[in-house]
């Protein structure tokens, strides 16, 4: 039991506050909760809804860029991608092949968009270097 | 949720912030409208490109549109420039 629900259930046999606002309190003590863990589907994992940036200097004086895109919109570029036309498709490929990513977007289905996406619940990166820069999923 | 407002924060030092909150929902009264008003023709080129295989690409690209609309809202961006001590604040709600 956190401290919060202690302090509502004290306050009650103190006589303090009544049966209905305790009960009022501690709706708003587990919609709190709830807020703060995040919400999670039927297999028990967090649903993700932004992929957070964040660029921060290391010394003082930097510039700093923080940037949250919701996920939807990373789904729907996803799915885009995947109409995109044969010529441009196959351009495409060649230069993330070059690059060492062998990504095919045209053979992705909608279950490997949302594979993908739901993947993102462990993303974490760091690069240290002038600036910090963080990259995860909330 | 289709996005309502984007609110643009400019903040520079001795400089009066500016806050400008957009009615998006002024702009995509225009956007559907001209959506609307392109669908017969996107039809027309899905029936033409058929041949070719690609009228799935232009209908899907067509209903793409208004998936990115919807999904805009929850973007954020927020630059802090400490050079010229200025903080940019872009807001889709």
């Amino acid at each position: 039991m956190n401290e919060e629900r202690k302090k509502i259930l004290e306050m009650l046999s103190e006589g303090k506050i009544s049966v209905e606002e305790a009960e009022k309190l501690m709706d708003a003590v587990s919609k709190e909760e709830q807020e703060s863990k995040g919400f999670k589907d039927t297999s028990g994992r967090k649903i993700l809804k932004y992929l957070r940036v964040v660029v921060e200097p290391k010394q003082k004086g930097g510039d700093r860029v923080n940037i949250r895109v919701p996920l939807n919109l990373i789904r729907a570029g996803l799915k885009w991608a995947a109409f995109m036309p044969k010529e441009a498709q196959d351009k495409v490929d060649e230069v993330l092949t070059e690059k060492g990513l062998d990504l095919n977007f045209k053979n992705m289905s909608k279950q490997d968009v949302e594979e993908l996406i739901r993947t993102l619940d462990d993303l974490e990166i760091d690069i240290e270097g002038k600036e910090k820069v963080r990259v995860y999923c909330e | 949720m289709i996005p309502v407002w984007m609110k643009v924060k400019v903040k520079e030092k001795g400089k009066r912030t500016v806050n400008i909150p957009l009615p998006l929902f002024l702009v995509w009264i225009i956007v559907f409208a001209l959506l609307i008003a392109v669908l017969p023709l996107v039809l027309v080129a899905a029936i033409l490109a058929y041949p070719f295989g690609t009228s799935k690409t232009i209908l899907y690209s067509y209903f793409m549109i208004y998936a990115l609309i919807f999904s805009l809202s929850g973007l954020r961006v927020n630059v802090d420039t400490k050079e010229q001590d200025k903080t940019v604040y872009i807001k889709i709600v």
